[in-house]
This record gives structure tokens, sequence and C-alpha cells, in this order.
């Protein structure tokens, strides 16, 4: 028998076995968007654990209401649009908190996470560069008005278009062009430094 | 006329700078790249603005990716099942045949085949249903009507014919054809004796 993880079932298909109540399709549902979900969430708190606990609980409340899912939205923009509203109650509680929480990916590399970095080139100085380049594209991400962060990761970092953006977040196409512009503004001027000595 | 250039240049700026992040994701169109272009090669400044744009953007690209820890389905499950004990599952002898069928239905020449298979049933059904075609209700009831016309226009006919079976002489007709005949004979015979 070929293992159901091997096979490339489309997302509709697993959504349609999911509603009745098969476990494998769900399971095969959280393998395909576990990682997309935690790294947004992770960016998002500045919290490796709380990523955690928040990626199970999209994926829970997921599970729970996925009979009620249809198609009219893609499953990513549904997944990404549960995420999003749990990191708007998670802020809400976490006001204070997260203003005094730093972002460092060197403090989380002994939790056993796994991180892929890209251009490993054997390059010592440049390798120092992107990695330097990187703690201030977290420190500058961190920066951002919540509203600006969450675009800008979503665009750039997890790929979704202007329209499933607009989708998510519950605002017209306009204003996630808007806010994209303006979070890489301000992305530009935090970084411009370490940016002028790369270019 | 130099102020006057400086405005325009910097209206632009200011037109092209509000466009750059659109520029970077090649989302604009042909008319806003061109306008676009031409004003970058002509700005050094926005020409600046837009290669740090871009650098910040492929920046944003590269970014490591953080994934969950190993145990992270283990807990999934172990939540899933404590919130919903008593969800009815299919049992695993079903899910193993959905997954032996789908497995079977997504490899191509299966599919391939079924294809060939329903377009010969369908070439072979659409003759027979071509020639039979359907009755309509109003021409059933239109056939209804005709014979039961022809009913009654036989009916009677079929009657006589009883009756003048069983009594031919209670037939009107036939008194009159033998009292014809009758007077007929009279007549020979007294014809013959006055000869």
């Amino acid at each position: 028998m070929v293992a159901l993880s091997k096979i490339m079932y489309a997302d509709n298909t697993l959504i349609q076995r999911a509603q009745a109540n098969d476990r494998a399709a769900f399971n095969e549902i959280v393998l395909r968007y576990k990682s997309k979900i935690h790294n947004y969430l992770f960016r998002m708190v500045r919290s490796a654990s709380d990523a955690e606990d928040l990626t199970q609980e999209t994926f829970i409340r997921a599970y729970l209401s996925i009979h009620t899912f249809q198609s009219r939205a893609s499953l990513n923009t549904w997944l990404f649009r549960i995420a999003t509203n749990l990191c708007i109650d998670y802020s809400r509680k976490n006001k204070n908190h997260i203003a005094t929480q730093s972002l460092s990916i060197e403090d989380d590399e002994d939790n056993g996470s796994q991180r892929d970095i890209p251009d490993l080139a054997f390059d010592p100085q440049r390798l120092l560069l992107n990695r330097e380049l990187g703690k201030r594209l977290d420190e500058a991400l961190c920066q951002l008005p919540e509203r600006l962060r969450t675009v800008v990761l979503l665009y750039d970092i997890e790929g979704l278009s202007y329209e499933e953006i607009a989708l998510v977040v519950g605002t017209p196409l306009g204003t996630v062009k808007s806010r994209l512009f303006h979070a890489r503004v301000q992305l530009r001027e935090i970084l411009l430094p370490y940016l002028q000595e790369k270019l | 006329m130099a102020k006057y250039k400086l405005n325009e240049l910097e209206r632009g700026c200011r037109a092209t700078r509000t466009q750059l992040s659109l520029y970077v994701d090649s989302t604009l169109s042909a008319r806003e790249v061109w306008a676009i272009e031409k004003h970058l090669r002509a700005c050094k400044s926005c020409s600046d603005y837009r290669r740090e744009l871009q650098a910040t953007v492929d920046l944003l690209h590269t970014t490591p990716r953080l994934d969950t820890s190993d145990d992270f389905m283990a807990r999934l499950h172990s939540r899933i099942d404590a919130i919903e004990p008593a969800l009815v599952r299919p049992p695993q002898w079903r899910v193993a045949l959905q997954d032996q069928w789908m497995t079977l239905w997504y490899s191509r020449p299966v599919r391939s085949l079924s294809a060939v298979g329903l377009s010969l049933l369908v070439l072979a059904l659409v003759p027979t249903l071509v020639r039979r075609q359907p009755v309509l209700p109003s021409l059933q009831r239109e056939d209804r009507a005709v014979r039961e016309a022809r009913r009654a226009l036989t009916q009677p006919l079929s009657q006589n014919v009883v009756s003048s079976t069983e009594d031919p002489f209670g037939d009107p007709s036939a008194t009159n054809l033998e009292a014809q005949v009758v007077l007929n004979d009279s007549s020979t015979s007294k014809t013959s004796k006055e000869n």
C-alpha cells in the first residue's frame, strides 16, 4: 500500500475526507501547513513556545470547524485567517508582555527548533553578514506595528497574494497594498545602515 | 524656471516612490512600468531608493524559517482526543480501503482506462436512447381519446350484428325484405294461373 503522505492529494480531496471524520486526511493537512503557520505565528508573537501553542490552537480550531468549511476560500487562506485571529486575541491579552519581549533566533536555537538558513555557501564573511542582517531584520520586523507586520509577513515571507491577504486580514485590496508599501518603507529605513554595507 | 523644474522632479519622485513597492512586485501595467523606469533613469535618488527597497524585499524572501518541535503532532493528537473522545470515526479498514481506492484512481493508467471505458459505454448507449423515444403524456392522452371514439363507433355496429343474428326477424329491415319476397312470390303465382 502506498502511504498516504507520499501522495499529493489536492486540498479539496483532503478537506472532503477530513469532513467525513477521516483523521488521516486531517493529519495530512496539518503536515502540509504546520510549518508555514508556525513560522508566521512565531514572527507575530516573538516567542517560540507561544507560537507553537498558537499553531496547535489553529489546527484544533480547524479540526472542530472543518465541517463548516466551504471551498469559497482556499485552505491556506482559511488557516492563516484562523491564525491571524488567534494572534489578535493573543496580543490583546499579552499587550504589556509583548512590548518587553525581543525576538532573537539564537536564543531559541537550543529549543530543538529546526532552522533552514538559505544561502549557505561556504563564505564565512558572507555567512556572518547574512546572519547579522537576518538578526537586524527580525528586530526591524518587531518594530513594525502589528497590522503592517501581518501584511509583510504574509506577502514577502509566506508568499500569499494580495487577494488572499485581503481575505485573511478582512480589508480591501487597496489597504493591503498600502500597508505593504508602508511596511517595506519602514523596514528599509530601519535596515538602511546594514543595507548600504551590503549594496 | 529652476524652481519649477525642482518641483516637477519632486512630484515625480513622490509619485514614483509610492509605486515602487508594486514595481518591485511586478504588478504594475506596462505603461506604469515605462513611466517609472523613465523617472529612475533620470533620478539617482529614486534609483538608489529602489535598490534599497529591492534589497529589503530580497532579505525578507531569504529569511530563515522556523519549524515546529518534533513532538508537535503527538501533542496535537492528544489534545484532539481530549476534546472529542466520542467522535464518530470511520473504521480503520474503511480508511485503508479509501486509501487504496484513491491510490488506484490517481494512478494514470486506471484513469485513462476508465475514460476509454466510459466513452465506449456512451457510444453504445446513445443509439439505443435515440431509437427509444419516450411517449409524451399529451400524446398518450390523445391516443386514448382516439381509441375511445373508435370504440364508441364500432360498439353499436357489433351490437346490431349480434341482435340481428340472435333475432333476425326482429330487424325491421329484414321484415320488410321478407314481406317484399312474399309479395313477389304471390304476384308470380297469380300470373302463372292466368296463363
